[in-house]
């Protein structure tokens, strides 16, 4: 089935039109810029051009294997590009319910330049056929029959598949759905600015099932569709008859069918018993997806906000989208432990593996030493630096910071692709200026400050940066004697808020560089292999051990039931669940984009919320 | 000649700032970039919402096209070379670009979508903010020249450009020009971070490329009006005329992308706080400084 | 002759989408109807020579227009035009009113077109400007002061009254 081209005999001028597409790009990628930088590759170097909604994108980039609870959203995007398009997936084995891709590589900047050469002469030579078919899935068929999408030619016997009636709400890109699919609430749902439509309980808006329909009472703009009124309008304004008296069945105030009743309303009146947001304005609810492929959001991460205007009324986030059962696949050899566990958090893979092998050894097992050259401590510290300036990329793009998340890719990439601490030493100086000035951006700190303030005392288990930045000096680390021999110091900010938690992982960076140099130089000094020092719980063969690691993220622990050469079993804590619980507190009666940028500055990973 | 100058500029000049635009999104100068992308926005199919509002969401794209294009036909670039002549010209400026903001209410409003809607009213917003620091300025500089005739107001410089006469005028247009053609940072209604593409969002293939070309001709036409009202247009010493006002143009122009590169967007309140608050009274006290100024000196 | 057939088509164009903000079922769209009513209106001004007038209309009135899209999508508690909306109400006095009004203005145009002499030839665009200008700075300056300063107090009045109920 090709699903990627457009209808239609390839003739002179498409051929011309066709070049122009082949030569420039559009790329968006699944599960999103993160994983790919995580996995070192450079997509602006390699030709191609991000873009941040599939709309405007050619191709689709799928790197690294996509776990199961994604798959739905990712069909969702795929059906939402306008062809013709071109499916890539690199290192992602199967990809159903997508289609078949059209190029498969692996996941390495080779694989990445290879694959689009390979996409450019699929456009080039298959960007028009006559054999051309619609993308048909069970994820998009609609709930309720709506009028379909209407794409500019009708490619055979079928229409192009109607985006993603989000069922779960859950548009593949964040709600990028025309169409009510997510805009559950759109019911009339418009006006950022106060709409008097007031949706007391935020009512028949929250059966996920019935999204669509929740606004949709109305069924939003069919200008001559109006037969979908009928029962579940009726029940749907039942709900809002409440703002007192709705007169006379004809009229329904409330919306349905519109129009004044006679007499004087008094909007003030009617709206007294609404309940307000932050911002004083009753309104519409508005029910809108920002994942879990939102380009600004941690890729993964699922969650559906409810707007109330511009506020945000609501959130809800689903935890364990991204899973794909790597608790249960710990179990099994010793030897593969770390290979299985690095799978975990595609964003930081060298620290879980460190995890594996400290509790390996802490079994007294030898675990295989990861980068012999550069050592485990280098290994993770500069992982953990390329981590945040990955996090910085991201919050760049969502801030509309173009510079910086330029500038935090280009540190990123070189950090991750280091060999030897020699080119760290000389990173080290670059990197620090780099971060002097992004400390130093006018407007930047303004910004963040006060956004997602979260108190210490009510952080319950978070740790990392986020329990760092709201002054509990909590770090795995403070546990290791290798850091504690360096003279380790964890950052401690008190302020709490997205501001603090920047600063904590920008000074966290130039802290990761130098530790590695010191680590360097300690270890020229005398010879030793850093080793691992966690006490374990018990030193017998057959054990049960503990280990515990300071991811990027937070601290992540493994405990480990050791009979022989087998792990019978496993039992792994991640940071990012308990941060994943924080996201209603920062976000409700938020502004949407301090929402957003307070949601990105808890640093989830949802790759680790292995549900 | 006329028609051949102000197709030349704005073919290259528009080009020229399609690239620097290209480089303030993404960092990497890409000379054939425009080019190509536009001819392949051209090759991929024109989808359309499911639930649109069809007569909205299909005029948002020229109507924006047309308010670019029209705000530009009272501009000169040379004397006499100038497509429409008309006594009020500085006012005709501002009343075209009132438009951009009624098209991209409609391409807010069109697509049916939450985000595109959001973006759409935050344009809105901004709008408020920055629409009386657009008319403000013009008007100091119409005082100075004792007319709107947009040619008068150029020859009106001859002694002394009007950005070093009214330098607050000049910072509180160039400002508002840069939130008129929704430029970072205040690009909030096609924040690809925040709000994916916002209006700009859910439209594909050609009405893609009007859209694109419709802001890159705002940006030019904004970009002529900085120079004409206050770089002092065509006026410069050895060149021809219409060299002069292209390369201020071009320069102007180039600053307005540039800046965005380097600063966050900004928070969706702070133009409407700072416009009013702070831009206000900074106009007004610059249409009372140039009163004093034309009283005292007669510049 | 042109010009005539351009004041002919601008003003066709207000009336339709003047009757177009009536049969319209969608909030937005009966405002932005009258949003290009009125800019069809300052168009008209344009093609008979009232130049001033003409660019204000355009200016003012799609800014208005957008506020009030705002305000009508804010108020009116069915947003959307999805549902046949009644948009229309007292309808025998407005159809009066209408009729009425219509042939009052109608009676005054006629009655001016019997004397053509009596129509002056309008000035150029310049002298309208300066003439205009002369208006508003000498006779009628009380006049516009004073409207203008009323206007500013209700302006800041409104917000005052508007952030109490906040607090």
């Amino acid at each position: 089935m090709r699903t990627g081209p457009r209808l239609g005999r390839p003739a002179g001028l498409r051929q011309l039109l066709t070049a122009a597409l082949s030569a420039q790009l559009d790329v968006f990628v699944l599960p999103g810029v993160d994983v790919a930088s995580a996995a070192g590759l450079d997509l602006e170097a390699a030709g191609a051009r991000v873009v941040a909604t599939p709309r405007h994108a050619t191709l689709l980039l799928v790197v690294g294997e996509l776990p199961a609870g994604l798959r739905e959203a990712a069909v969702v995007v795929y059906a939402q590009m306008p062809r013709p398009r071109v499916l890539i997936a690199l290192g992602a084995g199967d990809v159903s319910p997508l289609p078949l891709p059209d190029v498969a590589a692996a996941a390495d900047q080779h694989g990445l330049e290879h694959s689009l050469e390979e996409a450019r002469r699929h456009l080039r030579e298959g960007a028009w056929s006559l054999e051309a078919q619609p993308f048909e899935a069970d994820a998009l068929v609609p709930k309720r029959r709506r009028k379909k999408e209407r794409p500019s030619e009708k490619p055979g016997p079928a229409h192009q598949p109607q985006h993603g009636q989000m069922d779960h709400a859950k548009a593949g890109h964040g709600g990028m759905d025309h169409g009510p699919a997510d805009h559950g609430g759109m019911d009339h749902g418009r006006a950022a600015d106060g709409r008097a439509e007031p949706d007391p309980a935020g009512g028949g808006r929250e059966e996920p099932g019935r999204s669509e329909h929740a606004g949709m009472r109305h069924d939003a703009r069919e200008h001559g569709g109006r037969q979908k009124r009928g029962t579940q309008d009726s029940a749907m304004q039942v709900g809002d008859m409440q703002h007192g008296g709705m007169q006379d069945g004809g009229m329904q105030h409330g919306g349905a069918s519109g129009g004044m009743p006679m007499g004087f309303m008094s909007m003030v009146r009617l709206t007294q018993h609404l309940p307000r947001s932050s911002d004083g304005l009753p309104m519409e609810r508005v029910q809108a997806p920002f994942g879990p492929f939102f380009p600004a959001l941690p890729s993964g991460l699922d969650l559906t906000l409810w707007l109330d205007g511009d506020t945000v009324a609501r959130v809800v986030s689903a935890q364990g989208a991204a899973s794909r059962g790597i608790e249960a696949s710990l179990v099994g050899d010793v030897a593969g432990l770390p290979d299985r566990l690095a799978r975990v958090d595609p964003l930081a893979p060298r620290c879980y593996r460190r995890l594996a092998v400290k509790a390996l050894e802490a079994a007294g097992m030898a675990g295989p030493e990861p980068a012999a050259r550069l050592g485990w401590l280098a290994a993770v510290e500069l992982e953990r630096a390329a981590s945040h300036l990955n996090w910085l990329s991201r919050l760049g793009f969502l801030l509309g910071y173009g510079w910086l998340a330029s500038e935090a890719g280009r540190w990123q990439r070189a950090l991750r692709g280091s060999r030897n601490v020699d080119e760290v030493a000389e990173l080290e100086s670059l990197v620090g200026a780099f971060l002097q000035r992004v400390r130093r951006t006018l407007l930047l700190a303004r910004r963040l400050r006060g956004l997602g303030r979260l108190p210490g005392a009510e952080l319950g288990g978070v740790s990392g940066p986020v329990a760092r930045a709201s002054g509990l000096r909590l770090d795995a680390r403070l546990a290791d004697q290798t850091y504690q021999e360096l003279g380790f110091e964890p950052v401690v900010r008190s302020e709490a808020d997205a501001l603090a938690r920047l600063a904590v992982r920008l000074d966290e960076v130039s802290q990761s560089l130098g530790l590695v140099r010191a680590w360097a130089q300690q270890r020229s000094a005398g010879d030793r292999q850093g080793s691992a020092s966690l006490v374990p719980q018990d030193e017998a063969a057959s054990s049960l051990v503990a280990a515990e690691v300071e991811s990027p993220r937070g601290r992540a622990s493994l405990e480990l039931a050791v009979d022989g050469r087998r792990v019978v079993r496993a039992a792994l804590t991640t940071p990012s669940p308990g941060a994943q619980e924080l996201i209603e507190r920062v976000a409700l009666d938020a502004e949407l984009a301090d929402a957003l940028v307070a949601v990105a500055s808890l640093d989830i990973s949802p790759w680790e919320v292995d549900g | 000649m006329t028609t051949l100058a102000y197709l030349l500029l704005v073919t290259l000049g528009g080009y020229g700032l399609a690239v620097v635009e290209e480089w303030s999104s993404s960092g990497r100068w890409r000379p054939s970039a425009p080019l190509l992308r536009s001819v392949a926005l051209l090759a991929r199919e024109s989808l359309s919402p499911r639930l649109l509002d069809r007569k909205l969401f299909e005029a948002a794209p020229p109507l924006l096209l047309v308010a670019g294009v029209l705000s530009m036909a009272v501009l000169p670039l040379a004397p006499g070379v100038v497509p429409v002549e008309l006594a009020t010209g500085a006012l005709w400026l501002n009343a075209a670009l009132v438009y951009v903001a009624v098209a991209l209410l409609m391409a807010g409003w069109g697509p049916d979508a939450a985000y595109p809607m959001v973006a759409g009213f935050r344009f809105l917003g901004q709008f408020v903010a920055y629409a009386m620091l657009v008319v403000m300025p013009i008007t100091a500089v119409a005082m100075r020249a004792s007319s709107l005739v947009v040619g008068d107001i150029i020859t009106s410089q001859a002694t002394l450009w009007n950005a070093l006469l009214q330098p607050l005028g000049f910072a509180v247009f160039l400002l508002a020009a840069m939130a008129i053609c929704y430029l970072p940072p205040f690009d909030q209604p096609v924040a690809p971070g925040e709000l994916a593409g916002g209006v700009v969002g859910e439209y594909t293939g050609a009405r893609l490329v009007v859209m694109r070309l419709a802001r890159l001709v705002l940006v030019l036409s904004l970009a002529l009006a900085v120079t004409v009202f206050y770089l002092g247009g065509w006026l410069g010493p050895l060149l021809p005329a219409p060299a002069w006002s292209v390369l201020k143009t071009l320069a102007v122009a180039g600053a307005m992308l540039a800046v965005g590169r380097y600063l966050p967007r900004l928070r969706t309140d702070w133009p409407l706080e700072w416009g009013w608050k702070v831009g206000i009274p900074l106009a007004l006290l610059n249409i009372f400084w140039v009163g004093v100024v034309l009283l005292v000196a007669d510049l | 002759m042109i010009q005539f057939l351009f004041v002919l088509l601008f003003g066709v164009a207000a009336i339709w989408f003047g009757v177009k903000v009536f049969t319209t079922a969608s909030m937005m769209r009966s405002a932005l109807a009258l949003l290009f009513s009125m800019a069809a209106l300052g168009a008209l001004f344009m093609a008979a020579e009232a130049e001033f007038l003409g660019v204000l209309q355009l200016m003012m009135m799609a800014t208005e227009m957008s506020i009030m899209a705002l305000f009508m999508i804010m108020y009116m508690m069915s947003p959307g035009g999805l549902t046949p909306m009644e948009m229309t109400h007292q309808k025998r006095f407005s159809l009066v009113a209408g009729v009425v009004t219509a042939l009052l203005i109608v009676s005054v145009a006629v009655s001016q077109f019997r004397e053509p002499s009596a129509v002056a030839v309008a000035p150029a665009p310049d002298a309208q400007l300066r003439g205009l200008g002369g208006e508003l700075l000498e006779r009628s300056m009380l006049v516009f002061q004073a409207a203008g300063v009323t206007i500013l107090v209700a302006m800041i009045a409104t917000t005052a009254v508007a952030m109490r109920r906040h607090e």
